[in-house]
This record gives C-alpha cells, structure tokens and sequence, in this order.
C-alpha cells in the first residue's frame, strides 16, 4: 500500500487548522455551558441540549469533530513519532537553551486532555448516545456531578491543562500558518492566551457556579 | 624556463576586448567531454567552477572543508570595489585601475590590473542577480563606502560579511551546478601532489580526510583556488585551515612562484595577547571610516597605560597623537594598509605603544558624539560586538586597540595574463595567484579579483586552453605519472608518522611563525634575513628529529594535515626569505630598512627591480633559481606613491 | 582557572562512542574555548595520553560555521550570539566540570570524537537554496531598487553561517531554521521571487528526505543561534510553502 507523502510543513499546517476548528469548538461549548447558570430549572440548557441530541445537521457535525479529533491526535502523534527518530542517540546534558517551554508540554498536556476527555464522556457524551447509563437530563446530571468535589477539582485541573495546551497551540498556529511576523508577533501571543483565558474561565464559571449552588 | 606573460597587443583599454573577440572556442557539444578540476571553494573557485558548469564543461571541485561555504572568502568583512561611479564622485574604470596599480606601489601587470577595474562592474550586477542583499540607501538603490588608498566610495558590502554574502552567492551558483550535475563535489579532501602528463597538468592526487584514502582524479586543465600562504606566520588572520601547500606541490612540479615576499600586514586587528593563542582576529578596515588612530603623544603617559595606571579617556585631547592625520593629512585614517601598519609599528617601536606596548587606539568618541551612538551601532554593531566578545570592553565607551598582523599574500604562482602557471594546463585564481594586486593589496579588492577571475576571466581563458584538447580524448588515472605521484605522498606521510619526537607540530608551527614575524615580518633587513635563514634551517632540523605526530594515514587525522602543511611551509619560509633578500628596494608590503626615506616612507628603485621576481624549484634544499618578468608600464605615470 | 572536561570520544562513524574525562589546569580566562582544546590536545600529543580530540574549527572568528561543539547542555556554549570559537574560557568559574557533545542528530552522523559530518545542509541549498543564474548577461545592479527594510530583513536572514546549531539544539533536531533562513532571504528579494514556490517545495522535500524532525514550535533554535536569526522566518518558509500548494510552479 502506498501512504500518500505529507511532507512535514503540511501535516503541521492540518494540525494548525484542527487545532483551529476545535478551539472554536470549545468556545461554542463554553457559551453553552452558560446556560446552566441561568435559574430557570435548566430549561435553556435542556431545550439546547435536545436539539443537539436530535437534528441531524449536528450528527453530523458530531462526526466532524470526533474525525478532527482523532486526527489532531494521530498527526501529532506521527510528528512526535519521526520527531523522535530525528534524533536516535540524544545528549548526556539536558538542554539549558531558553526555549518556549509550552511546546514541551504540548504532548503530555494533550495527553492528559484525552484522558479526561474519556472521563468526561463517560458523565455526558457517551449517556447520550447509550454507551454508559446516567441521567440524560444533562441539566441535573450536571448539577449531581459538580457538587461532588472530587469531580468539581478533576474538572478544573483538566481546565487549566487546556489553557495551557491552548495557549502554547494558539501562537503555535499562527507560526504554523505563516502568520507571525515582527509586526504582530506580540500582539498574536497576547491574543492567545486571552482567548484560551476567556474560554477556561467560562467552563470553570459553570463549575465552579453549580458547586457553590449559584 | 621562460616567463612569457601574453600580454594582448594594441592599447591598455582595448586588450581584453580584443582578446575576447580573438580567443579559441569549444562547441557546445565538446565542452561535456572536457574535464576540469578546480581546488578549493573560496570566491574565485567556487565563481569559477560554477560558471564553467554552467557553460557546460565537466567540473570535479574540490575543498577541505565539509562544505563549500567554509572557505575564508568568507571572513571578508569590509567590501567589495567596482568602478560603478553611482555615487557620481569622478570614479572609473581608469580611477580604479589607477588607484590599484598605484596601492600595489606600481609593482603589479599593467594589463591584468586594467582587465579587473574592466569586469569590476559585472561582478556587482552577477551578486546583485544571485540575490546578495548589498546594503542600501532609503531609495532602495545600493550604497557605497571608502576605503583605504581611495578618494572616491566604491566600495559595496553587505553590514561586516560582505565576503560571507559574496561567497554565499558563489556557494549558491556552485550548488545549482551540483544539482543540474555539470559540477561534482569532493568535500573533506585535501590535495596532495599535482600529475603532470606530457608536460600538461592532468590531474590530481587527493586525501580524503575523513578515511585517509588517497584518490586519483584526471582532467584536460587544472585550477589551483586555494588561497594563500599566510599561515606560514602562524598567527595571521586567516583560518586555520588556510594552508599554501596545494600551491607548494604545483611549485615543486615546475611552477613559478612569484614575489613571496610581499606579505600584506593589516593595520587594524585585535593585539596578541597570551602564548596560547591561536590567531588574531581582524577588524575592518572599513572601521577606519570613522574611527581615529592615535598613540600618547607623550611617553610617560603610555607608559602609564601599559602599568595599568591610566585609562585612554584619562588621556586629554591635546595630549593624543593621531599620527596618521599628522602624517598624512590627504588621506588620513585612509593611508592604504601597509602605510598604517608601518606608521603603528613605528610608533610602538619608539615607545608609545598601549596595551601590551604593541598596540594603538582606534577611537570612535569623536564619530559617536557627531553621528550618535545609533548610527555607529548600524554602521559596525556586528564588528563592535565581535571585539567585545574577544576582549571583554567596550568600544562604545573604550577605544580598541589594534596592531598589525599577518592578513594576505600578494605574492603566489606565477601566471600570465590568461592566469596559467608555467606549467601548461595549470591555471591558478585568486589568492593563490601573484597577479593584480603589486606589491599591497587595496582593501576591498580581494573579493573583487577572486569573483573576476573566477566568472569573467577563466571562463574565457580556459576555453583558449581547452580549445585543442578534444583531440586527446578522456584523460584517465592510469599510468606511471599518476603512480609515481601517489607513491610521493605516501611515503611522505611514512616520513612523518615514523617520528616519535616530544613535541606537536604546532610547537614548531609556531616556532616557524615566531621568527618569520620578526625577522621577515613587517619591517627586514640584511641582517634579520640572514638570521631567518639560519633560524629556519635550524628549526627544520630540529622539527624532524624531535616532532611526533600521532596516529595513521587510514583514518580522520588533523595532525598529519598539519605536519604535511608545516612540512610545506619550511620551505616557504626558506623562498620567501630568499626573496626579500633579493629585492634590495622597499615597496608596498615588502618593507627593507635599508631602503627608506629620511621621513620613514618606503624607498623602491625602479631602475634595477621594476620586474615580477619568478623562483623557480631546484629541489629540496637547493637554493632556488630566479627569473624576471619585466613591468612595462606603458600607459601609466610611474610617480613616487605619496599620501601626504 | 582549572576544569574538569568530559569529552565525547569516538573512533569513527561505526566505533561505540564514550564519555573520557580529562583534568587541565592554567588556563587563563581571556583563552577561548578552542583555544583550551589546544592546550588538552598538545599534552595528549606531549604525553603521549591519547589520539587528540578531533574537533572542526577554522575561521575561529565566528564566520565560517566550521565548529560546534554542545557544551553543558548548550551548543555553542553558555552565551548568546556567538560561535563555539567565540566563547570564552572567563564565561565558565573556575573548577567547572565542562561536558563536550557533538552535534546529536539522524541527519549528521559523527565522523569522529565531535566532528560530525553536515553535508545534509548542503543537499538542502542544492536542492534549490539559490536563484538561478548563469554568468553574465544580468541587468544592472542598480535597475531593480530594492526597499531599504526587505534589503535588511534579507541580509539579517543571509547571515546564517550553517553551523547546525539550530539542529542542534531543536528537541526534533528539525532544520526548519536553516531551511527558514535560506527562503526567506531569497523570497524577500525581487530576484528570488521568481523561483520562490518551486524553490520551497524542493528544499522542503529534501529536507525531510534526509531525517530532519518537524518544528514544533519550542525556538531553542533562534535562542541558539549564534547570528540571532529569528523565528520569524520559520513563519514565513510556513507561508511560503503554504503558497506554493496554491501557486503555479515549474514542475506541477
């Protein structure tokens, strides 16, 4: 079988680009999430919580996303894997270069991001679809899980290592795409960790809302 | 032997024309059936190789190093000249060429000199085509600066590394030919000894570097690229892989070496300044633009500096010696480099030295304070930066010190007009040539002669030589030439791996330099010739009874280049001083002092050595035989050189 | 000052390399790092202790990218802006032990002790790292103007001395910042434009050929390179291969 060459600029630039797409993703899910807080019984919540589990237009959307996911991970995955054979035998000294520690992170955070991604699903996503029996009033569920404390911390750990896969993977896109340069350079980094900022902070909202009962 | 330089009939201005229009040719189709070798990737062999590609011959290209791009072209730092005149200040090719036989102190081939102010202008369009990003005005159009031994600014560069780019752009021309597959290239090889075939340089033998394998390569015509000798002071400022052995082996098969002993000293370089040293690093010339060369006009006081108890600043200005502008008025800081260099040593010699006693300031207060530190900071940030790094001051707030030291070779094979060698079929280019430069190379012209001879001279001259050698069919590596030549080399590395002496080659290596600098340096005489003579006899003896070098000629083994290329350099040394002592007259580099001025300027005698002196090898240790080449200068007015 | 040198020590290519110590006394701090190599080497030689280390060094004014040696975990040593060669021994404190690597990468294999062998960057700029050219018949220097700030930002990227620090010091041992370097001084100048696409889907092509890891985006590379090139033509060697894939080239 012939695997189609991606040299390596290109496969950078499809991981820059699902990096992209899932992070406007995740600031869609935020400003869902917001709903919860509203004190209204969890109507808004529930009503959008229906749609998304019944139009079709958004199942097929869920394939989408599931696809960009795996396939953010598998090209990373990839680049990780001929990252490592660049370089067979490595330094007795480890590096003291000063270098942008986010990138070395970028793998283990996104890691830990897949792992609690599962352990997330396992409250939400797969009740929905009837892989794991739960509550499928999400509203309530929500409400059962979070006041849990354990779970309400695992939450907000798992926020703070998106912020930090965000941060480094948002001015990394820009760099990937070519869009960094002298001019824009600051303001781009700046950028990034507002909106990775802004997005952890509205997940943490809702958690950290449903906790103290808001 | 007979030294016929070829030059061209008819007027100066129309030689090189004429020549063009007259010369042999190879049909395109032939050219792919003739093989050429070039040694070394410097400026001209890299220019040189890439264009006879890219013409279609059958290029093998050699160089020591692991790439092209390390050659020492690249360390050039200040310029490159051409006769441009874009700045509208009176410049020609006539000014150029003038200018030039003039800084060489009327010592160099009228024709050769004129044929390079001639193509000046083309090497700057080819860089500009090759993308060398020159420096340039807020119009977009390119910039200038002067240089020493000029009026006019006709210098191009590119920050401090104009040499860097202009190799760069060479390395760049070279690559594609290596990629379109005209060029092949042999990185880690060392050339060790030259077959010559029915008279006809033929081929080479190689050292691969890396295995110690000895390869055979055959060709119709050889260029010799590979620089000069001025490692044989050990501390100069070339690389330390610049050797002048290549050079050496095509002198020992019936080469002509020409003028050795003009030396170029070059007055702005970081002092020496421990026994562990291993070269001195230059500072451009271009700093003299705008720096200012003083000593304490008073002894005391830069007897003060030297026990530490003064600073310059502490030094008011009407107590500061800016001997050159007292000497000089007309010219300056901008006397060419062999008049500054004298001018310092004079001063260090009598007393007024800083630093180590053998150094002067290069003072850049008054520039700043006119210009601000900004433009300084624009004009020479990276050679600023450069100095403090080595020297752990400030030149912002300190002035340098500079001295002299060791910087290029006028002198090298001999070659006539179409830059071939006695020997048929051997061409050398560059530094490795005697050709354009007289007696003192002006700054900025090395990288102008390399890029000339290597893309408008060679392409043409070659292709004269090789016009008739289609008749003889692929030259191959066999037969007793190439065997005999092979068996040389490794019996001379035998020679040198059975010694099991106490010291490294580089003890006597710097031995050798030591008393080269000081016998046969910037200043000679009668006396300290015959003492170099002596001393260098004696330290040859004593390199082969008491040197050891480590390891094998099977693999990786730096050592052994090094004792091969000292090996070589002992009997340099030996010409070199052979040749000072000949030349009984003063002139550009080549400084005796018996033969000066009552003011200290150098003092030639045009009537008994206006001629290019051409030794000839009679065998090892043999005292060398010489031949003269008469300098005819027919189109210029041959004056006393007078920068006051 | 005195130091304690762990040097990496290897035959050849195929030899199983190892760390040797060595201990070397009065040394002055104004010696440059090679300089004290010097000294090491000559008592090996004196000695008669070991087969020098073979180490590659030449111009030894930062210019020619000949040396480069990974010291305490750094290549080119404990400074910024500099060559191995432009190091000095005043940047270490006395009784430091130094640790020596070569250069650690797929793409440049180990010729002996710390030389390694770096003829994969030559293959890149072979690849179409240039404009094409042939000698003579070029218009006049000065018949293209070139904007003052493209002329600089293509000088400050021609300024690469292909040394490998970058590679070096890259956790990927990734070129991206040679390769960024080369297209980004020829695609800044009218001249290069010309090739630009077709020239950066080659020297891309060829880099990853030769096992160069991918960039990911950690710039120990513009920390560690020795002429400050910055990270910004990373960014544009992305755009410009991004505009290719859209561009028309000569071989498509």
């Amino acid at each position: 079988m012939n695997i189609p060459k991606i040299h390596s600029i290109s496969k950078k630039i499809f991981v820059a680009l699902l990096g992209v797409f899932l992070s406007i993703f995740l600031l869609f899910h935020a400003a869902a999430n917001l709903c919860i807080l509203r004190q209204d019984g969890g109507a808004w919540y529930n009503a959008f919580c229906d749609f998304m589990g019944t139009n079709y237009v958004i199942k097929v959307f869920e394939i989408i996303l599931l696809g960009a996911f795996l396939l953010h991970m598998v090209l990373t995955i990839w680049i990780a894997f001929t990252n490592r054979m660049a370089r067979p035998k490595g330094y007795h000294k480890a590096q003291r270069s000063k270098t942008h520690t986010g990138s070395k992170l970028q793998v283990w955070t996104g890691i830990l991001i897949f792992v609690c991604l599962l352990l997330h699903f396992m409250d939400f996503y797969f009740v929905k679809i009837g892989l794991v029996n739960g509550n499928l009033n999400f509203y309530e569920q929500a409400h059962e899980k979070f006041q849990i404390p354990h779970i309400a911390i695992s939450y907000l750990v798992f926020f703070v290592v998106v912020w930090f896969h965000m941060r480094h993977g948002f001015a990394a896109m820009f760099q990937t795409l070519g869009l960094y340069n002298y001019k824009y350079g600051k303001a781009i980094e700046i950028f990034g960790i507002i909106f990775a900022t802004v997005v952890c902070l509205m997940f943490t909202a809702v958690v950290v809302g449903v906790y103290f009962g808001l | 032997m007979k030294l016929d330089p070829k030059i061209p009939n008819g007027p100066l201005a129309e030689k090189w024309t004429k020549y063009k229009a007259t010369q042999k040719l190879v049909n395109p189709a032939n050219k792919r059936k003739l093989d050429i070798i070039v040694v070394g990737t410097g400026l001209a062999g890299a220019s040189a190789a890439a264009s006879l590609g890219a013409m279609g011959f059958n290029v093998d290209i050699f160089c020591i190093q692991d790439s092209p791009r390390r050659a020492h072209s690249i360390a050039a730092q200040g310029g490159i000249n051409a006769a441009k005149n874009y700045q509208n200040d009176g410049d020609s090719v006539e000014r150029l060429f003038r200018d030039t036989i003039k800084g060489g102190d009327y010592r160099a081939r009228e024709a050769n000199v004129y044929r390079l102010a001639e193509v000046s202008g083309a090497i700057i369009d080819q860089c500009v085509a090759q993308g060398v990003p020159f420096a340039r005005d807020y119009g977009g159009l390119l910039d200038n600066r002067s240089f020493g031994g000029a009026q006019v600014s006709r210098t191009f560069y590119a920050k401090g590394q104009t040499g860097q780019q202009l190799l760069l752009g060479a390395y760049g021309a070279l690559s594609r030919e290596i990629n379109r597959g005209t060029v092949r290239f042999h990185e880690r090889c060392e050339m060790m000894d030259l077959v010559i075939k029915d008279g006809r340089a033929r081929g080479i033998i190689v050292r691969n570097l890396v295995t110690g394998d000895l390869e055979r390569f055959a060709a119709h015509a050889v260029v010799l690229a590979t620089g000069g000798y001025g490692n044989l002071y050990y501390l100069s400022t070339n690389a330390m892989n610049s050797n002048g052995s290549a050079a050496w082996v095509c002198h020992r098969k019936g080469a002509a070496f020409a003028n050795p002993c003009y030396v170029q000293i070059h007055p702005t370089c970081i002092p020496v300044h421990g026994d562990y040293q291993s070269k001195l690093t230059l500072m451009s010339e271009s700093l003299r633009n705008d720096g200012r060369i003083w000593v304490p006009k008073k002894k005391e006081d830069a007897e003060a500096i030297r026990a530490g108890k003064l600073r310059a600043n502490d030094i008011r200005e009407e107590d500061r010696d800016y001997y050159l502008e007292r000497r000089y008025p007309a010219f300056g800081n901008l006397v060419p480099r062999d008049v500054a260099s004298r001018a310092a040593k004079e001063r260090c010699d009598a007393g007024y030295g800083v630093g180590t006693g053998y150094a002067v300031y290069l003072d850049f207060a008054d520039a700043i304070r006119r210009l601000g530190k900004e433009a300084i900071s624009e004009k020479y940030g990276n050679l600023f930066q450069m100095y403090q790094k080595i020297t752990d001051e400030n030149p912002y707030e300190t002035p340098m010190m500079i001295y002299p030291a060791i910087h290029y070779t006028m002198g090298g094979l001999w070659v006539d007009y179409e830059l071939q060698t006695t020997i048929p079929g051997l061409f050398a280019a560059g530094e490795a040539n005697f050709s354009d430069h007289g007696a003192n190379r002006l700054g900025a012209s090395a990288l102008m002669q390399g890029l000339a001879d290597g893309y408008f001279v060679l392409p043409y001259t070659l292709q004269n030589y090789l016009a008739d050698q289609i008749n003889v069919g692929k030259i191959t590596t066999e037969g007793a030439e190439f065997d005999e030549a092979e068996n040389n080399v490794r019996q001379r590395f035998e020679r040198l791996l059975k010694t099991s002496g106490k010291h490294s080659v580089d003890f006597y290596h710097k031995k050798l330099g030591k008393l080269m600098w000081e016998y046969c340096g910037m200043a000679r005489n009668t006396e300290s010739l015959t003492k170099a003579k002596q001393l260098v006899a004696a330290l040859e003896e004593d390199f082969w009874k008491d040197v050891f070098v480590p390891g094998t000629a099977n693999e990786f083994n730096p050592e052994l280049e090094k004792a091969c290329r000292l090996e070589d350099y002992f009997e340099l040394a030996q010409l070199v001083i052979a040749d000072a002592m000949h030349r009984e007259e003063s002139c550009g580099g080549h400084f005796r002092t018996e033969h000066q001025t009552a003011d200290g300027e150098t003092l030639r005698d045009d009537e008994h050595f206006m001629y290019v002196a051409a030794w000839e090898y009679q065998g090892h240790h043999q005292p060398e035989t010489m031949e003269k080449e008469p300098l005819n200068y027919e189109h210029i007015h041959i004056a006393t050189r007078n920068y006051k | 000052m005195r130091f304690t040198l762990h040097i990496w020590r290897q035959e050849n290519a195929r030899a199983k390399g190892h760390f040797e110590t060595y201990e070397i006394d009065n040394i002055s701090p104004d010696c440059s790092f090679l300089e004290m190599l010097d000294i090491l080497n000559e008592r090996l030689i004196n000695d008669r202790i070991a087969h020098p280390v073979c180490f590659d060094n030449d111009c030894r004014e930062g210019i020619c990218g000949m040396c480069g040696l990974y010291i305490n975990g750094r290549p080119h040593g404990n400074d910024d802006g500099i060559t191995t060669c432009q190091l000095h021994m005043r940047k270490f404190h006395d009784g430091d032990d130094i640790w020596i690597e070569p250069w650690r990468a797929k793409a440049f294999p180990i010729i002996r002790d710390l030389v390694v062998d770096r003829s994969a960057f030559d293959k890149i700029i072979q690849a179409g790292g240039y404009i094409s050219t042939t000698t003579g018949g070029v218009p006049d220097a000065n018949s293209i103007p070139i904007p003052k700030h493209k002329a600089d930002m293509a000088m400050d990227a021609a300024s690469c001395i292909g040394c490998g620090a970058c590679v070096a010091a890259c956790k990927n041992a990734s070129a991206m910042l040679f390769v960024g370097a080369k297209v980004s001084h020829l695609a800044l100048l009218p001249q290069g434009k010309i090739e630009a696409a077709d020239r950066v889907k080659r020297m891309v092509a060829k880099m990853d050929e030769l096992g160069f890891g991918n960039c990911t985006n950690t710039y120990a590379c513009e920390a560690e390179c020795p002429k400050l090139i910055k990270r910004q033509n990373i960014s544009r060697l992305n755009r410009q291969w991004i505009a290719s894939l859209f561009g028309r080239d000569r071989n498509s």
